[in-house]
């Protein structure tokens, strides 16, 4: 698959207003993901993926990081996320989308993963999801 | 002889509120596999803390806790450790409560060098509050309070720490959660005061120090060749480093506040006062009254 | 009799004072010292004021009979309190106005007090030789204070020692010479014990000492500063940890972490560090922390006057920190009540799980009076904890350990953290039973009601005022605190003059006693609020609490303390 319709099936999936910002979202869970997975995973999925898409996922770890959870998983999948709206004039402060920033959150990788299985035959994917972390593996499943 | 724990022993059922994606999950989960490997159980140890969403880390946690008011868990944490030198006192805190309302505390505790190990969860942002600016955000950093981008220069935990008088002063990011509770760990082995201030995004409010931001900027100092963390020279250019994770400067020997307070020889006030509560003792008082005379 | 010595600052009016003290209580007197100084370190005027009697006094008197100035100010500034036929001791060459002094009929005995310092011993003796002249023309005998020169300078080393004592002799030998016979007023030992001579603070100190307290942290402030200094002082075998911390803030949140960790703790402040510490005198209320704080009243507002006295913090103290939560105010008027509150203080924090405040002042906290040993009477102290769980009744808790557990009482039974079946984390939020925060309506309701149970509980304990006099009086002074022993010998003076008066002495003043002062205050006739401050607030919280008004009140807040004398005028 190329580079722009990957993004261009993410943007459709996830009815997500603009390029730029399904580009976005798939770059924090690829980021994410490579915070997860070991070099040769990598490298056995090197052949499936845009070149673009690849070169993040690369420069992964060199052991990966077993305490690695949901949560932080979630952090780095998140950074392109906007959770705050306008100033809040009844309290002082920011007015909070974080409540709904997490479903956001958990939504996208759900997108973005739909877009990868496609990319991957299935032992490939079997493989891909015993590397992630409890929660994100059932995500990656069920996309 | 350690017996291991299970780290399941400290949790609890309570709701945790923080958003997802914080950081503070991460040091939790680290905190609970450190007490773990030390054996320590949850009635031997208290956390105390500040305000702010760390702060409530004690909520979430079956241990002692006393989630205390902003900027003073220090000074809480020492009187309990004085007051019963038996008990494991680690102080859990964001920012802005150890290093801007807190510091007079934090630099003292430096001095001081009581057996108590801290942990900071640096956001480099007032979470809590709603996005405010800290005294560890950077120059130039855009808040609600430093629309013009925050004009002071940023707060160096590790050198104040450094030039206080730290024996243990370590960094930790909460992205690399093994690494950290190996250095949380080590904190709480560490006999004396020790600092570690951990490294974590603030998902909702923080968008210029993120994960990735992070991970392109720590690099482990147990892996540069030849760095010596009993060296307070090397450990003053490390600490103006941009950004070297690990133990930065440790001094073993050094001596224990607690141990030297000869009032605390024979006895605890906890221990003297259960003691006196049962046999008061009263006419040891009687020979005080010549000094008035 | 009252005898007055003045100087400079940095001149050793105190320690000479303290000295003279103890050479007349050695010899049987009863006496009581008053010191006024500056907050300065060199200069400015200072005096300590001692009265001397047979009989057990309650306060400073005026005018006084002797002074010993050092001085040349001193004159002026007293001599309008001297007696007729008083006399003025004074070294050879500071200036005096003896003519004014002649006029008020006031004796002038010049002696060469630092040329028979420099003979005998050194310049610095001095004041020796004052307090030698002074004893000698009361008719007191030297030994006294010899046996005080040995006992103080031997720190200093024999030859110090045999100096001061040779001063002592030259200057007891020339005033017995020169003056002795022209000074009327006679002061003759008397077949006593011996007695001690202590201040408020000392006397707290001794109370929490022996009510178990074992921990103190504080921050230097006068006029508070040597109760963490003489527990400092104290034999380390007795186990007292203190800490001089690095603020206010960081001395009162030790406290409240020693005692959370299951000692008894204290802190001791005046006015503006209690200011600092009023936000964690709500984390104490609100975690149901036992806390003691002694806050010595000083002149203000800010940094006012740091040496004198007022009485203008209690309803600060009444009400300090956010938000409502329960509190114990004690307000000891005398030395022996200060050592009772001293315990007593602990048994109240402990009983009730919340900050208990020992509201005293600088009059309170450093005159010294005379009291027989048997006064502190250490039997009659308690360590009652309250309902503290021991390790044996932990173990027997069967449902699990909830530090706030809802009760009839409002007091929850308390584990000291350490013991594995009562692992507890709580919180300054509103919390649950467990100490979980929650925000949730119906528990934070009964959350306030259980806290706010316990001031109710606190209520049954608190004294009435206690009256001194006669039950019957056409004029009753209602007072509290320090001003107990300048109002109750007005009262005295009053009835020696033919009046009829007694006083109402508030010393439970949180939770106020309603019920009790309501129906004392109705029986009386005329009440006079006799207040050490501007706006009357003893007479406020009555009013506010009962609902009655006092007649009159007399105001006082010029940072020095009330005499009996001048009660009496105000009342003319």
């Amino acid at each position: 698959m190329e580079y722009r319709e990957f993004i261009a099936q993410v943007q459709k999936r996830g009815k997500l207003a603009s390029f730029e910002e399904a580009e976005a979202t798939t770059l924090s869970v690829m980021r994410a993901l490579s915070e997860v997975i070991c070099r040769e995973r990598a490298l056995s999925m090197r052949s499936c993926l845009p070149d673009e898409i690849y070169c993040i996922l690369e420069p992964c770890r060199p052991e990966v990081d077993p305490l690695i959870d949901m949560q932080t998983f979630i952090g780095w999948a998140s950074a392109d996320l906007d959770a705050v709206g306008m100033p809040d004039r009844t309290l002082g402060g920011l007015d909070l989308f974080a409540a709904d920033a997490a479903d956001e959150a958990v939504r996208r990788c759900g997108l973005v993963f739909c877009v990868l299985k496609s990319c991957l035959g299935s032992s490939q994917q079997e493989a891909l999801a015993c590397d992630l972390p409890e929660e994100v593996c059932d995500w990656f499943r069920a996309a | 002889m350690v017996t291991k724990m299970d780290a399941k022993t400290y949790d609890t059922t309570v709701e945790v509120t923080w958003c997802a994606g914080c950081g503070d999950y991460a040091i939790l989960k680290a905190l609970k596999l450190a007490l773990a490997e030390l054996g320590i159980a949850p009635h031997q140890v208290l956390l105390v803390s500040g305000i702010g969403c760390g702060s409530k880390l004690p909520d979430y946690t079956n241990a002692n806790g006393y989630m205390t008011i902003h900027g003073r868990p220090l000074a809480v944490a020492t009187g309990a450790k004085l007051a019963n030198p038996e008990l494991h006192v680690i102080v859990v805190n964001g920012d802005g409560d150890s290093y801007g309302i807190g510091c007079n505390h934090f630099v003292h505790t430096c001095r001081r060098n009581p057996d108590i190990t801290q942990i900071v969860e640096n956001n480099q942002i007032y979470g809590l509050t709603k996005g405010q600016y800290s005294p560890t955000s950077d120059a130039g950093f855009i808040t609600t309070t430093s629309p013009d981008g925050a004009i002071e220069a940023a707060f160096n935990p590790a050198a104040i720490a450094l030039a206080a008088g730290a024996t243990f002063i370590a960094r930790a990011f909460s992205g690399d959660p093994k690494h950290m509770a190996g250095v949380i760990a080590q904190g709480v082995r560490h006999r004396g005061y020790a600092l570690v201030d951990v490294l974590q995004p603030c998902v909702t409010f923080n968008r210029v120090n993120t994960y990735a931001w992070y991970r392109e900027r720590v690099y482990d100092l147990a892996e540069e060749e030849g760095y010596d963390p009993s060296d307070r020279t090397a450990a003053w250019h490390k600490a103006q480093e941009c950004i070297p994770v690990g133990v930065i400067y440790q001094v073993e020997g050094a001596p224990v506040y607690e141990d030297q307070v000869r009032a605390l020889a024979d006895g605890s006030p906890v221990s003297r006062l259960l003691e006196l509560a049962r046999a008061p003792a009263l006419g040891q008082y009687e020979s005080l009254k010549e000094r008035f005379v | 009799m009252s005898v007055l010595i003045g100087g400079d600052a940095g001149q050793g009016v105190e320690s000479s004072g303290a000295g003279l003290c103890q050479a007349f209580a050695r010899g049987g007197l009863q006496v009581f010292a008053m010191q006024d100084y500056r907050s300065r370190i060199r200069g400015g005027h200072n005096f300590y004021q001692i009265r001397l009697s047979e009989r057990a006094t309650y306060s400073h008197s005026s005018p006084v009979h002797l002074v010993l100035a050092l001085t040349a100010e001193t004159v002026p500034l007293h001599m309008d309190n001297i007696v007729e036929g008083g006399a003025v001791i004074y070294p050879e060459r500071v200036k005096v106005d003896e003519e004014a002094l002649k006029e008020r009929g006031v004796q002038c005995f010049a002696m060469p007090l630092v040329a028979i310092a420099e003979e005998h011993g050194s310049r610095i003796m001095t004041n020796t030789a004052a307090l030698a002249a002074a004893a000698s023309v009361c008719g007191w005998p030297l030994s006294y204070l010899e046996s005080v020169i040995r006992d103080n300078f031997q720190v200093k080393g024999a030859q110090v020692v045999e100096s001061n004592l040779a001063v002592a002799k030259a200057a007891y030998d020339q005033a017995q010479e020169r003056y002795a016979a022209a000074f009327s007023y006679k002061l003759k030992p008397l077949e006593a014990p011996p007695r001690m001579l202590i201040n408020g603070n000392q006397a707290i100190s001794l109370g929490a000492l022996a009510g178990g307290c074992r921990f103190m942290s504080a921050y230097p402030m006068t006029p508070a500063t040597s109760i963490i200094e003489w527990l400092s002082a104290l034999p380390r075998e007795l186990g007292v940890v203190t800490k001089h911390a690095e603020d206010e803030i960081a001395a009162v949140c030790m406290a409240i972490g020693a005692s959370y960790a299951g000692a008894r703790a204290m802190t001791a402040t005046s006015g503006g560090g209690f200011s600092l510490m009023a936000e964690a005198l709500g984390l104490a209320g609100m975690t149901e922390v036992p806390l003691v704080v002694v806050e010595a009243q000083r002149g203000g507002p800010s940094t006012g006057l740091p040496t004198r006295t007022e009485q203008g913090d209690l309803l600060f103290v009444i009400n300090a920190s956010q938000g409502e939560f329960p509190r114990v105010v004690l307000a000891p008027g005398t030395v022996e009540e200060c050592f009772e509150a001293g315990w007593r203080a602990f048994n109240l924090a402990e009983r009730y799980q919340c900050p208990v405040i020992i509201l005293s002042d600088q009059f309170l906290a450093s005159s010294l009076r005379s009291l027989d040993k048997g006064a502190i009477d250490f039997s009659t102290v308690s360590i009652d904890r309250g309902q503290l769980l021991s390790a044996e009744d932990v173990e027997r808790l069967e449902d699990g350990y909830r530090r706030f557990a809802f009760s009839d009482s409002g007091i929850s039974p308390r584990a000291a953290p350490g013991h594995p079946k009562a692992v507890q984390a709580i919180s300054s939020d509103e919390h649950d039973e467990y100490g979980h925060i929650t925000e949730e309506i119906t528990n934070r309701q009964r959350m306030m009601d259980k806290r706010m149970r316990k001031l109710a509980a606190a209520a049954e304990e608190m004294r009435p005022p206690k009256r001194y006099g006669p039950q019957e009086a056409d004029l009753t002074l209602v007072c509290w605190g320090s001003s107990y022993g300048p109002c109750r010998e007005a009262v005295d003076l009053l009835k020696a003059s033919g009046g009829s008066a007694n006083l109402l002495h508030f010393s439970d003043l949180w939770p106020f006693p309603e019920d009790e002062a309501a129906r004392m205050l109705k029986a009386c006739r005329h009440t006079v609020a006799v207040e050490q401050n501007y706006t009357s607030q003893m007479a406020r919280l009555i009013r506010m609490c009962t609902g009655l008004s006092v007649d009159r009140t007399v105001n006082k807040y010029d940072g020095r303390p009330f005499s009996p004398e001048d009660i009496v005028a105000e009342l003319r």
